[in-house]
């Protein structure tokens, strides 16, 4: 009997297999995650000064600020069911792409909107507002433990496109600290947010692909 | 077994997860030639040791990775996509090893840019110049030319102890000057 018979019979002697669904699980770790990492950050960022907007339920009743929780609602919805589709070896996403695209580029969009109806003179200080590093950096920060629950979900796959799937990992934990930022965040001109959001959402996006090239072997 | 039918090894693999041992081990039997075949193809310049490894890994990630096939899903595509990973993955290593020797060649050229076998047979001279003129024809004779210590001894008059001796001596000395 050679090698590869003498394997089959020992891995065909454990046959069973406890099939667990994935993606409510995905989902719900994901959502137990976040909601901690979004009172502790939401706690950090009163510590710093920076407490959630006093004003945020007459705020949010505005379209051009409830876009910036809705908009990164909508790419973490697009995300992460197809980060859960990856974790099937023979997942190609193709066309399944296209709503999570559209779901980013609605803020840049907006962003040159504005800019458009704007005296030219006014549109590099409405980019900069008064902390486009804070923004960025924060969306970043708080992305990273949600990308690092994903990335561990994940391994639980069999991710054949390990820089895709990361990069979904990343974009929707983003997306997520986008949502969280928003609470605290004053800047309501789409010039502003239109680009910090988007960097923040894509950088993360960024580190998950690099992360997920190490990470996601198997 | 004719061409293989998704829906047939389908079934294997779901009698398997309920707990059917003999079905899991008709899926394996099953897809075996087909792996096969898929190797050869992919990888023709590999060695039948390296693919027979290669296939026990396939083999080895099919069965950890199981729980990624939906039972709804065609799984041919599924096993194709776990092997095809897996080869790839060993390419990706025997390329990461060939390179590392590549490289160090390169390094050894970088270093020593000459052509060995001429720079060899010039340090050879050069050292059997060196020896005195009786030892260096004992030298000339036996290690070059190939002659024994009994022929060499009578064309330079000398006895055959003598040749060997010297010989030995000889040789001797080239191996301090080489090394030098």
């Amino acid at each position: 009997m050679n090698k590869t018979d003498l394997l089959i019979e020992q891995l065909s002697a454990a046959p069973r297999l406890y099939a667990k669904s994935v993606s409510p699980r995905y989902w719900g770790t994901l959502l137990l995650v976040s909601l901690p990492i979004a009172a502790l950050a939401l706690w950090v960022f009163y510590q710093a000064g920076a407490p959630m907007r006093a004003d945020y339920m007459g705020a949010i009743a505005y379209p051009l600020v409830a876009v910036k929780q809705l908009v990164p609602m909508f790419v973490m919805l697009t995300a992460v069911p197809l980060s859960i589709m990856l974790m099937r070896p023979e997942t190609t996403i193709g066309k399944n792409i296209w709503p999570l695209a559209l779901g980013l580029l609605i803020l840049p969009g907006l962003m040159a909107w504005a800019l458009m109806s704007a005296p030219s003179d006014a549109r590099l200080l409405m980019i900069q507002g008064n902390g486009f590093i804070q923004c960025l950096g924060s969306i970043l920060a708080l992305s990273l433990g949600l990308t690092t629950t994903q990335l561990v979900l994940l391994r639980r796959g069999a991710v054949t496109k390990p820089m895709t799937a990361g990069a979904l990992a990343g974009i929707s934990s983003g997306a997520i600290g986008a949502v969280i930022y928003a609470f605290i965040c004053t800047e309501d001109s789409p010039a502003f947010y239109g680009l910090w959001y988007t960097l923040g959402i894509v950088s993360a996006g960024a580190v998950g692909s690099f992360a997920g090239k190490f990470f996601l072997r198997w | 077994m004719g061409i293989l039918k998704d829906e047939e090894v389908a079934n294997l693999m779901r009698a398997a997860s309920a707990g059917d041992s003999n079905a899991y081990q008709n899926f394996f039997k099953a897809i075996l030639p087909m792996l096969t075949n898929m190797i050869r193809t992919m990888t023709p310049n590999w060695t039948p040791d390296l693919r027979e490894d290669v296939i026990q890994e396939i083999l080895t990630s099919i069965h950890a990775k199981r729980h990624t096939w939906r039972p709804d899903k065609p799984i041919l595509p599924w096993i194709y996509a776990v092997a095809r990973y897996r080869v790839i993955d060993q390419v990706r290593k025997e390329k990461r090893s060939s390179n590392v020797e590549a490289n160090s060649d390169a390094i050894e050229e970088l270093a020593h840019p000459r052509n060995h076998q001429q720079e060899l047979a010039h340090d050879l001279e050069q050292g059997i110049r060196t020896l005195n003129p009786q030892t260096e024809a004992v030298v000339r004779a036996m290690g070059i030319e190939g002659k024994d210590a009994k022929q060499t001894a009578s064309e330079l008059g000398i006895s055959e102890n003598a040749a060997r001796i010297a010989f030995h001596r000889g040789l001797k000395k080239l191996r301090a000057f080489l090394s030098n």
